[in-house]
């Protein structure tokens, strides 16, 4: 089920009805409702994945018990180990096994031995890498000593399988979701608005500024060959607004719709158009992605304990295997690739954590270095994303090639001054909005009540008017 | 929780209001399809792709079988190649439109060789948010404002239904009360000649590679008369085209005129070809006729329905 069809505008107000009215007076209650409705919105997709991700649940939920009641280090590793190679193995089967299969083949033709792999022919069961990276998570925040197992079982099923993060995050911590599952909700009513308008101003970002964008990217894209390099420019700049407004458009969707029930999920975008290096826009992007990785991988691994060379490939590491967790592609390990290249001089000299504030804090405008500094992240920003949405490595060097010719400097084909109009105004809303969570939380906050309801219906105009052609949501492909 | 149901219960009220007016306002500009799904059930449908859609007219039609004393009410249910070829999902949607009390209709099945062909079908790639399925997916063919179809199948934004766009392609669509789909576009022969090769560059380019009458389909065409015979008569009808068109056609199915003889027959009703006579007739591309040709081509098939439905046709 997505969150942009009927289907959800159906069943989201069920859910909220039955969640407030029917089972307010039971946690227990509560909590299996919502676990029942979590799993119908996940199995309206397929359900037969649905065992897979009950499997996967009872795995972690099993492991962290018998991690807890381990009584040597040994043990605990073992069960930790065991947890994480079958999470892995599962990730691994659905996600990589047919990259991996058609690498080596590639690999020992260039030798001149012929293959023939087996491919599987199974669709990638949408969240499963979410999903995966919840359980794991919970599995080592347990191993670390940083929480206690629950020993309910629907408690720790809801923390995995929560309907608004189930399929594209953010990617939760037991440490902060869990709680929040084992007490009782209140309703407030500041919140509950809140909420509402942060769907609002997620379903504008996916519907408006990402679908739009898409049609347009799409035909660029796909006449790449053709196109003039400041036509593979822009298409490149729409991307950057497109997976901008599809992805965090979701995740306020989740945020909004999961505050509506009383319950806080991790931000996972923080306005990282406006960063004004690399470092900080990975402190912006996909927080809950960056901030697991960094958590999980990048401090056992040893952090920026060490020397130079320890920092290096600690970070390499991370950056890579970001790539690859999106998707079995060379495509995203070149995009955590040259992410990596741009980070690095930033952290070797020691500025990676000099822009740790708001841009332009209470002021309207950047100043001059600002600027310069978020066009420049930007565009650097922008030439990754060629990678993230090439379909091979050879479309998109053709692609930065294309850019980086003579008709660089022509103008480009076909630019829809509608769209970017529209952009104009998401821009607007965005950067009056940096210092609140989303762009649409604090504008209009000290404004008379009709005013800033005319705010709202000017978003909500805009979202009726302007839909563009349904796409799915790009991050369910991960 | 009071107060924030009043607050969100005020504020929905003006969309509420708008939703209700634009939902209300929907209409025969909207979209090529959108009336055919707000009507009554029908007890007289003219069945098929594009060509019929735009080809025959149910007031044409109807006007001349009043001429010979017969009362109908015809209503053109055809869509476009890729949603509308004889199958099971067209046949289903008949049944949920047509009258099931019916006993004296007349049904006209329009048929061409891609109709009953397996083909690469640009369609099924189509706009929509049901995709190119919403002939199999739509539940509700009978509702006025058909909600269904609006906010599933519409792939427009909502609010363009109040504001619509008169230079798009669609803006030059009038679908009528009757199904019937006029189109109005320049018909300057340099513009006619433009359409009529890119319309032949479609076809030779994305239906005709792999292209092959489907038995599957070719009994569903069967099925689907089987069907209609109960509710009164049918008739199979091969409209006009280009002959550049029909070249095309020949290429892939030569025998197709043999084929429909052989099914008319076995299930004893008539066969109206009009392929042989693609000069005579004018199209706004090559392969749909002209309103005023379509005009033309509804009184002749009407005259003869009217002689088939007096049993002196044989």
């Amino acid at each position: 089920m997505l969150f942009n069809t009927l289907e959800f505008a159906l069943f989201y107000p069920l859910v909220f009805v039955l969640y407030w009215f029917v089972t307010r007076r039971s946690l227990r209650l509560q909590n299996i409702m919502l676990l029942v409705a979590s799993y119908y919105f996940y199995g309206r997709w397929d359900w037969r994945f649905m065992f897979l991700l009950i499997f996967s649940t009872f795995l972690d939920y099993f492991s962290g018990l018998q991690i807890h009641r381990a009584g040597t280090r040994a043990a605990k590793r073992a069960w930790l180990i065991a947890s994480v190679g079958i999470n892995l193995g599962f990730l691994g089967c659905f996600k990589y096994y047919n990259f991996f299969a058609s690498s080596f083949a590639d690999m020992v033709g260039a030798f001149g031995f012929e293959s023939d792999p087996i491919f599987l022919t199974v669709i990638l069961p949408v969240g499963i890498s979410f999903y995966t990276f919840h359980g794991l998570s919970y599995v080592f925040d347990i191993y670390y000593d940083r929480i206690k197992p629950t020993t309910d079982p629907v408690d720790y099923a809801l923390f995995v399988g929560f309907f608004p993060l189930l399929v594209a995050g953010p990617i939760e911590r037991a440490t902060h979701l869990l709680p929040q599952i084992q007490r009782p909700r209140q309703f407030d009513v500041a919140r509950a608005v809140d909420g509402c308008r942060q769907v609002l101003w997620g379903v504008f970002k996916k519907v408006v500024i990402a679908d739009n964008a898409a049609e347009v990217v799409n035909s660029i894209f796909e006449g790449s060959a053709t196109a003039s390099g400041s036509t593979l420019l822009f298409g490149a700049v729409l991307f950057a607004f497109q997976i901008y407004g599809d992805f965090s458009g979701y995740s306020d969707i989740a945020l909004g719709t999961a505050r509506l029930l009383g319950i806080e999920l991790l931000q996972n975008f923080s306005f990282p158009y406006f960063s004004r290096d690399i470092a900080e826009f990975w402190r912006r992007w996909h927080i809950s992605l960056s901030s697991w990785f960094r958590d999980y991988v990048y401090i056992p691994l040893g952090g920026s304990r060490g020397g130079t060379w320890m920092k290096v490939r600690n970070t390499s590491i991370i950056f890579l295997v970001s790539g690859f967790w999106h998707g079995a592609n060379w495509t995203f390990v070149a995009w955590g690739a040259l992410h990596a290249l741009f980070f690095l001089p930033l952290l070797l000299s020691g500025t990676n954590r000099s822009n740790m504030s708001i841009v332009a804090q209470n002021r309207m405008l950047p100043n001059l270095r600002e600027l310069m500094g978020m066009v420049t992240t930007f565009l650097c920003v922008v030439l990754a994303w060629v990678f993230f949405r090439a379909e091979d490595l050879h479309h998109a060097t053709g692609y930065l090639g294309g850019i980086f010719s003579s008709s660089l400097f022509s103008a480009p084909v076909g630019i829809p001054l509608q769209l970017l109009m529209l952009i104009g105004f998401f821009l607007l809303i965005e950067w009056g909005g940096r210092h609140g969570t989303y762009g649409l939380q604090v504008i209009g906050l000290s404004w008379p009540r009709p005013l800033r309801w005319v705010l709202y219906y000017g978003v909500l105009f805009l979202v009726f008017r302007f839909t563009g052609r349904s796409e799915e949501f790009i991050y369910f492909q991960f | 929780m009071g107060t924030f149901f009043r607050r969100l219960t005020l504020f929905a009220l003006v969309p509420f209001a708008v939703a209700i007016i634009t939902l209300l306002a929907a209409d025969g500009r909207t979209d090529p399809y959108y009336l055919r799904f707000t009507t009554p059930r029908q007890s007289s449908l003219i069945l098929g792709s594009s060509r019929p859609a735009q080809g025959i007219r149910p007031q044409v039609l109807d006007s001349v079988l009043r001429a010979h004393g017969k009362e109908v009410r015809s209503f053109n249910y055809g869509f476009a190649l890729g949603y509308s070829n004889y199958g099971g999902s067209y046949l289903n949607s008949i049944l949920r439109k047509l009258d099931p009390k019916a006993t004296d209709g007349v049904f006209v099945l329009a048929v061409d060789p891609w109709g009953v062909a397996d083909t690469h079908s640009p369609g099924s790639k189509a706009p929509g948010k049901a995709g190119g399925s919403f002939i199999a997916t739509m539940k509700c063919v009978n509702m006025d404002p058909n909600i269904e179809y609006l906010l599933t199948v519409y792939d427009q934004p909502l609010l363009s239904i109040l504001f619509p766009d008169r230079n798009s392609p669609g803006g030059r669509m009038l679908l009528h009360e009757d199904g019937w789909l006029e189109v109005e576009v320049p018909m300057l022969p340099a513009e006619v000649e433009k359409r009529t090769q890119a319309k032949l560059k479609e076809y030779r380019t994305q239906r005709l590679p792999g292209a092959a009458i489907s038995p599957v389909r070719t009994s569903y065409l069967a099925l689907t008369i089987d069907t209609l015979q109960k509710h009164g008569t049918v008739l199979l009808v091969r409209l006009p085209v280009d002959p550049r068109m029909l070249a095309l056609e020949d290429s892939f199915a030569p025998h197709f005129n043999k084929l429909m003889k052989a099914v008319a027959s076995s299930k004893g009703v008539e066969y109206l070809d009009f392929s042989e006579e693609g000069s005579s007739w004018a199209y706004t591309d090559g392969n749909h006729l002209t309103p005023e040709s379509g005009a033309g081509v509804t009184a002749v098939i009407a005259e003869h329905l009217a002689k088939v439905m007096d049993g002196t046709q044989q």
